[in-house]
């Protein structure tokens, strides 16, 4: 607009101004047409405007969908809301597993470089301040923070790090930040600034923290360390279970992770732009059966046999008889979960679950139950029992040498006879193939060579061939424990089941679940099925009280003064898992009590003893010290039933 | 009039802003203050459990001169007895 008049204002001396005769002889001025420059204006505008009108049309309706989705990409922010773990506790509601905030540590090598901390030794300063605060050596951390070059911008010191550590390692750049920016310090700081890449200053004036960061991270722990670590299991780095229930588990104890979305700009959260919210479905709880104080004695006491008598490893198992919940299953040696890295990778597993073994004597016991149920023995009946036996080309003998014994079947299995055992087996039926079948039907309905039905990771189910497939010594064998695999949870369900008056159910280490909703929802009642009659299971229980009461019975040591005690013990000759031959032995005690009442079944399992190797001896103490633990935390009391006294000789 | 309008509009403006922002200040630092709570509710609890982990407990009563209980006995309302209570050895249980 100021444009035609502006080059008038330097040619101002020139003395006709244009105006003022203008406004007099406009006739004789010859002015463009105005029409003319409307209409070229006006076509100008219209292109222009066409142009625009195009642009938005293209942007509103051709593109516009192509377009809104670019945008969403950069507008909408979806973040990942993790769920939290669900907790695993004990029957009383004792917590053995539970998850919390942790921070892992991390830091910008970049940013101690002399360049940049201005001062020359910043990797090695900051590392000697954080190595007892995190437990990382001071010659690691300061190997981590040190910059190896370009794209050096991440390292991570130490993974979930407690609260109260990252609040001490603030505290400590705090400190540092004060007396960096004070005093001389102050000057020092201000001029490294301005000298840039090459500015010094003195070593007390650097905050050598600046580098460090800390993430968000949850840890799992276990309040109580190793106790019942060989059932509960344990995450791994990416805190899913990868062992034991943790793994069997490990969808109900996760939850579902949530999302949430919402725009943002510039890394903040716009308000009122909306978004959307998925919300986590946290883990849910489990509640086991287990009981804590009596799997501490447990493990206590199997971990002293263990290391006493030099053994390879043993397990214990606490089972309550009236409703088969298992109250302690402890194994030794075991493990940390809170300290993987210094576990021994072999004792990770659960070998009360995992580990088959030939049971030995404490089998006896189911033989005794077909013989007494298929009513073709007494426990009074007369056995003569020579010294040796030869059936199937085989020799067999017993564990201490004797001569021609006269005892009763209450004697037999008091004293642990293999041959007179033999000899009962085989009234099973009219021929030995007849007396196999039945036999194994019995060892079937016993549990044997099947699933407990706990769905355990890795758990074993044993090895029982049909009987048509025993060999000729095997089917001699069976009978009092060799020639067959079990886990110790079977052999104590076995017990179990006659101290619960023949009636077997099936063992539970699930109490129930609290789901999200927090909602207490029990664990279904276990399969119950009777496997011999009341009478049978109570005539055993006064016959395994011979073998504890019995001064010619082998499981003495298992005595406990007031009470009824029934159980066996078993000596067996271990198959060695490496070389597949038989070399050491299996021992082993087995009993419930008060005998005449029960209440719990405790089992004792100790592979490759070096100091002594009878189960009475080595199993005996342990099963004693169980069991008064778990007499007196259920409060069980005696009885004050009369003794069973059954004859052993005849 | 306009004049009014504009700097109602304005202020108006302002003020929905700074609601926003104090919101989102109350907001963080209401976040903030669970985290702490949070991390020192657990902090405490992982301290009881120490406390009362039956390896701690059993050290702690060892440390009292208290010696695991051996086989039990009951003591009825009536005065009777159950079992066969006998007197400890000294150092110990189980004797």
């Amino acid at each position: 607009m100021t444009t035609p008049r502006r080059p008038q204002r330097p040619r101002g001396p020139q003395p006709p101004p244009r105006r003022p005769p203008a406004r007099t002889a406009s006739a004789t001025l010859r002015l463009a047409s105005p029409k003319r420059r409307l209409r070229l204006a006006t076509v100008g505008l219209g292109a222009v405007f066409t142009l625009f009108i195009g642009r938005l049309v293209q942007l509103q309706f051709v593109d516009a969908s192509a377009l809104a989705a670019e945008a969403n990409v950069n507008l909408y922010q979806t973040v990942s809301l993790p769920a939290q773990r669900g907790t695993i506790t004990d029957d009383s509601g004792v917590v053995l597993a539970t998850t919390v905030d942790a921070y892992d540590v991390t830091a910008d090598p970049y940013m101690f470089t002399p360049g940049q901390a201005h001062i020359p030794d910043a990797p090695q300063r900051a590392a000697a301040l954080l190595s007892p605060l995190l437990g990382v050596p001071a010659a690691t951390l300061a190997r981590d923070l040190t910059y190896t070059g370009v794209g050096d911008r991440y390292a991570l010191l130490a993974k979930q790090q407690s609260p109260q550590t990252w609040n001490q390692i603030t505290a400590l750049e705090n400190k540092l930040v004060a007396q960096a920016w004070s005093g001389t310090c102050l000057a020092e700081n201000n001029l490294a600034l301005k000298a840039g890449d090459s500015g010094r200053i003195d070593e007390d004036c650097a905050n050598i923290l600046n580098g460090v960061f800390h993430q968000q991270d949850t840890k799992r722990v276990y309040p109580d360390g190793g106790l019942a670590s060989n059932v509960i299991g344990f995450v791994n780095a990416d805190g899913q279970g990868a062992g034991g229930l943790e793994e069997q588990f490990n969808a109900l104890l996760a939850g579902r992770n949530g999302t949430e979305t919402y725009a943002q700009s510039g890394g903040e959260e716009v308000p009122t732009a909306g978004g959307s919210e998925k919300p986590a479905v946290a883990g849910s709880d489990i509640r086991l059966t287990l009981d804590r104080d009596i799997q501490w004695e447990a493990q206590q006491a199997i971990t002293a046999e263990v290391k006493a008598a030099g053994a390879e490893q043993g397990y214990v198992i606490v089972q309550d008889v009236t409703d088969g919940r298992i109250l302690a299953m402890a194994t030794a040696p075991g493990f940390d979960p809170n300290d993987l890295a210094q576990a021994d990778p072999d004792n990770l597993g659960n070998p009360a679950l995992q580990d088959a073994y030939e049971p030995g004597s404490v089998s006896k016991l189911m033989t005794m139950a077909a013989v007494l149920q298929q009513d073709v023995a007494t426990p009074l009946t007369h056995v003569t029992v020579p010294g040796t036996l030869l059936r199937a080309g085989t020799v067999f003998h017993d564990d201490v040498a004797h001569g021609t014994e006269h005892l009763t079947l209450n004697g037999v299995l008091a004293q642990s006879s293999n041959i007179g055992t033999i000899l009962a087996a085989e009234q099973l039926g009219p021929t030995e193939q007849q007396a196999d079948q039945v036999l194994y039907s019995y060892l079937t309905k016993f549990g044997i060579g099947q699933f407990s039905g706990l769905g355990f990771p890795g758990e074993t189910q044993g090895i029982l061939a049909p009987p048509a497939q025993w060999s000729g010594s095997q089917q001699y064998t069976i009978p009092f424990g060799q020639g067959l695999s079990v886990n110790a949870l079977q052999t104590t369900s076995v017990y179990s089941t006659i101290a619960n008056g023949g009636v077997r159910i099936e063992p539970t280490l699930v109490a129930g679940v609290t789901g999200p909703d927090g909602q207490f929802v029990p664990a279904p009642a276990p399969k119950e099925t009777r496997v011999v009659s009341a009478r049978t299971a109570r005539t055993l229980a006064g016959m395994l009280q011979s073998v504890v009461a019995s001064q010619e019975g082998t499981g003495i040591m298992a005595q406990i003064p007031g009470y009824l005690v029934a159980g066996k013990t078993g000596t067996a000759n271990r198959v060695d898992p490496t070389t597949g031959r038989y070399n050491g032995y299996t021992s082993s005690f087995i009993g419930f009590a008060p005998a005449d009442r029960p209440r719990i079944t405790v089992s004792c399992v100790i592979q490759d003893p070096v100091n002594g190797h009878f189960g009475g001896e080595l199993c005996g103490p342990v099963f004693k010290q169980v069991m008064e633990f778990a007499l007196e935390s259920l409060q069980v009391p005696p009885t004050g039933g009369a003794a069973a006294n059954l004859p052993v000789n005849w | 009039m306009v004049v009014l309008l504009l700097s109602g509009g304005l202020i108006g403006l302002l003020m929905l802003n700074t609601a926003l922002n104090q919101g989102s200040f109350q907001l963080a630092q209401l976040q903030q203050q669970t985290t702490t709570l949070t991390d020192e509710q657990q902090g405490l609890q992982q301290q009881i459990a120490s406390w009362s982990a039956p390896d701690s407990l059993a050290a702690r009563a060892r440390g009292l001169g208290m010696v695991p209980g051996g086989t039990p006995a009951f003591l009825e309302d009536n005065g009777t007895v159950l079992g066969s209570p006998a007197p400890l050895p000294p150092g110990g249980g189980n004797g």
